[in-house]
């Protein structure tokens, strides 16, 4: 080659490099930029993006009853009326269904006055919430209908520990027994859903990581999830036996594993579906819906300190002996 | 007359003393057809979680005194319903409103609470519709 | 060939600064940021004795040595207020809301307990996931004010703020039941802390605690120790349940009436 030849095909070379260095340095940032640009509907990670703030539960948890009312206990979902529960619907003088004012609260439309917190429920379309499938009866194993109705009868008066209410108990609740307020946090590869009951915190792992060795249980469970389009979709294991879905089942076993579907329909309301399968209760999975509002009037997430210097336990099961 | 209510007020406060499981169902606990309503003297206001209870002392027109205990909200609940530390101070005169507990005596689940200024705050506490 | 070792030299040494400058630049892009702030996402843990004692301590049994976490090693209690100090040690096995009670540990002995917490760090939010009895601390960042709640809280109400590249959280409303550490030192419902949480580098965090509470010290004090990155490849938060193992010891023979 002759050396102006080869002065000039170096100078091309180093051009090339320099000018390719330098643009890759400047798309990447350009993109980065781009994308803080389009944060609106989406984190830095590319989640659809759930608003700030905190946000209450509806529907889930079963119904505000005992089944200890009723000998013939009461059906998990009143929705249809039968002459063995002739007071699970009929109409009274306002209009209302002379139903538990817990389940009436399910329903997303204005309810007036009463309620945990006297707050309305929240307007809006009307969303049927509660045990949505198979519907007015669960699918129990007979066996283990016997074992959690001989398990209620022995709740009121608790006789021992095990029978009080993992509520009573200051128990973290599991993913149904108790209705937040919450707040949803994201980062990259996570959502974080802080509780207000019992200051718990769920986390979502979004990496597709396993879940975690079988023998690791939790009452809050291994939470693996991913997003289909605007629907957070999360898979958890790892449960540890003991924490309730309502009053009336007291406990969902250390088998279950449940499917829940987040799905954002605006930013203000996440429609909640949630599929519960625990094979040593149930003969198949069911299906629960509720539904996330905003709640624009909780600015924040305040302390919920239970177990502090609570005398529950005393008043349920005595005074323990001195040692 | 006053030797049986004396004796039913002491029914009350034995069924008071028993343990009372704590939870949020209404219905198993009170009975939406007793509702009650009484006039009288804070003497405490205690902000427990899952419930706070209101204790508060009522003299019936023949004289005899009766310790009744309201069922409340969560203490944040009150918060958010306007409740503060100096809101009942103990010796206020108060109406409270609510519906008797199934097992009887002067327990009630609290609905409403009008303080000596007329100010009504609402409970917080688990309630049937209106 | 000879002739044109210059010229070759002199390229070398541009795309020698070339590639440089591009490993600087993607060595800034991995100090990354939450809005422009040092991001401070990840599960962090000490590696202290300051739970057991916040000063200068010997070893007894189930108690490691250290040197102490509070600058000077001088708590400044207030004359009239050091007996109660050593009441609490001398009660310490049962009396400890902590460790015999398994009550909310409050600020800052949540930060110095020997278990891993997770900050969760988004443009508007900072909350602390704690693994001892699945404590939670939601840190708002949206400069309101404290809201005066009826009760005094175990954990305090937090507020930060940023202060160049300095997370501070200023925790009120405190009440008068929790310990500094099992060995007693204790505050009043007047305690006001102020935590500032500095990243050092990607995997430590410099952490300082300022105590103020007049009513039982003669004047504020500090803490301060790193915060440790949890370096495993399956790091997280697991459960530990201090009131429910609590509950199972006291109330296995339960119920007590008869």
């Amino acid at each position: 080659m002759t050396s102006k030849l080869f002065r000039v095909t170096i100078t091309v070379v180093l051009v090339i490099t320099a000018v390719s260095l330098i643009s890759a340095s400047a798309y990447a940032q350009a993109r980065a930029a781009n994308a803080t640009a389009n944060t609106l509907a989406r984190t830095p990670d590319g989640q659809p993006k759930i608003a700030d703030g905190v946000w209450n539960r509806r529907g889930v948890g079963g119904l505000d009853q005992g089944a200890l009312e009723a000998p013939d206990h009461r059906p998990e979902n009143p929705l249809d009326p039968t002459p063995a529960n002739p007071l699970s619907v009929s109409t009274r003088a306002d209009g209302l269904n002379n139903v538990d004012r817990g389940f009436l609260e399910q329903f997303s439309e204005k309810l007036g006055a009463g309620g945990d917190d006297d707050r309305p429920a929240p307007r809006g379309e009307r969303r049927l919430m509660g045990i949505a499938e198979p519907g007015r009866i669960l699918p129990w194993k007979p066996d283990a209908n016997a074992a959690r109705q001989a398990f209620l009868l022995k709740t009121n008066p608790a006789q021992g520990l095990k029978y009080v209410e993992m509520d009573a108990r200051c128990m973290q609740p599991g993913l149904f027994f108790g209705n937040g307020p919450f707040q949803f946090l994201q980062t990259e590869g996570q959502v974080t859903i802080l509780s207000e009951y019992q200051h718990f915190t769920r986390h979502i792992y979004l990496d597709g990581r396993p879940h975690l060795p079988k023998d690791i249980k939790m009452f809050m469970g291994d939470s693996i999830g991913r997003w289909e389009g605007n629907t957070l979709v999360v898979d958890t294991t790892n449960f540890n036996g003991i924490t309730a879905y309502s009053r009336e089942i007291p406990y969902l076993t250390d088998a279950l594993r449940t499917t829940e579907r987040f799905t954002l329909t605006n930013a203000n309301t996440i429609d909640y579906e949630v599929t519960i399968d625990d094979p040593n209760q149930f003969t198949r999975p069911w299906k629960v819906t509720g539904q996330y509002t905003k709640a624009d009037d909780l600015p924040e997430l305040l302390e919920y300190a239970c177990w502090e210097g609570s005398i529950t336990l005393r008043n349920i099961l005595g005074e323990p002996p001195r040692k | 007359m006053k030797k049986l209510s004396v004796l039913i007020t002491g029914l009350g406060l034995f069924l008071v003393a028993l343990p009372l499981a704590a939870h949020h169902a209404f219905a198993a606990e009170f009975d939406v057809e007793k509702p009650v309503k009484v006039t009288g003297k804070v003497v405490k206001l205690d902000m427990v979680n899952p419930h706070s209870w209101l204790y508060v002392d009522v003299t019936e027109p023949d004289g005899v005194l009766t310790h009744w205990r309201f069922e409340l909200g969560a203490p944040n609940a009150l918060f958010r319903l306007g409740w503060k530390k100096t809101t009942v101070p103990a010796g206020m005169s108060v109406v409270v409103t609510g519906f008797a507990a199934k097992a009887g005596g002067p327990v009630a689940n609290g609905r409403s609470v009008t303080l000596a200024s007329g100010q009504e705050l609402l409970s917080g506490g688990s309630n049937p519709p209106k | 060939m000879k002739k044109h070792t210059g010229f070759v030299t002199s390229a070398v040494i541009m795309l020698c600064i070339l590639w440089l400058a591009e490993i600087s630049a993607a060595a800034q892009a991995a100090q990354r940021r939450i809005a422009g702030k040092p991001d401070l996402n990840g599960i962090w843990q000490v590696l202290n004795s300051a739970s057991w004692n916040i000063q200068d301590h010997n070893g007894e049994l189930g108690v490691p040595p250290a040197l102490g976490v509070v600058e000077g090693n001088e708590i400044p209690y207030r004359p009239e207020a050091v007996a109660k100090k050593q009441e609490n040690y001398g009660k310490r096995a049962t009396a400890d809301p902590t460790e015999a009670n398994c009550y909310l540990p409050g600020v800052p002995r949540i930060t110095y307990m020997p278990f891993p917490f997770k900050i969760t760090h988004t443009p508007n939010n900072i909350a602390i996931s704690y693994e001892f009895n699945h404590t939670l601390r939601p840190i708002p960042l949206d400069g309101s004010p404290h809201p005066e709640t009826p009760e005094e809280n175990w954990m305090g109400i937090s507020r930060g703020r940023w202060e160049g590249d300095t997370l501070v959280v200023d925790v009120r409303n405190f009440n008068d039941q929790t310990w500094f550490d099992h060995a007693g030192n204790y505050h009043s419902e007047q305690l006001r802390v102020t935590e500032r949480y500095t990243l050092m580098d990607p995997d430590h965090i410099m952490y300082e605690a300022t105590i103020e509470d007049p009513k039982v010290f003669t004047r504020p004090w500090k803490m301060s120790m790193p915060l440790y990155r949890r370096k495993d490849p399956n790091a997280r938060l697991l459960e530990y349940e201090c009131t429910y193992y609590l509950q199972e010891k006291i109330y296995k023979d339960a119920p007590f009436f008869r």
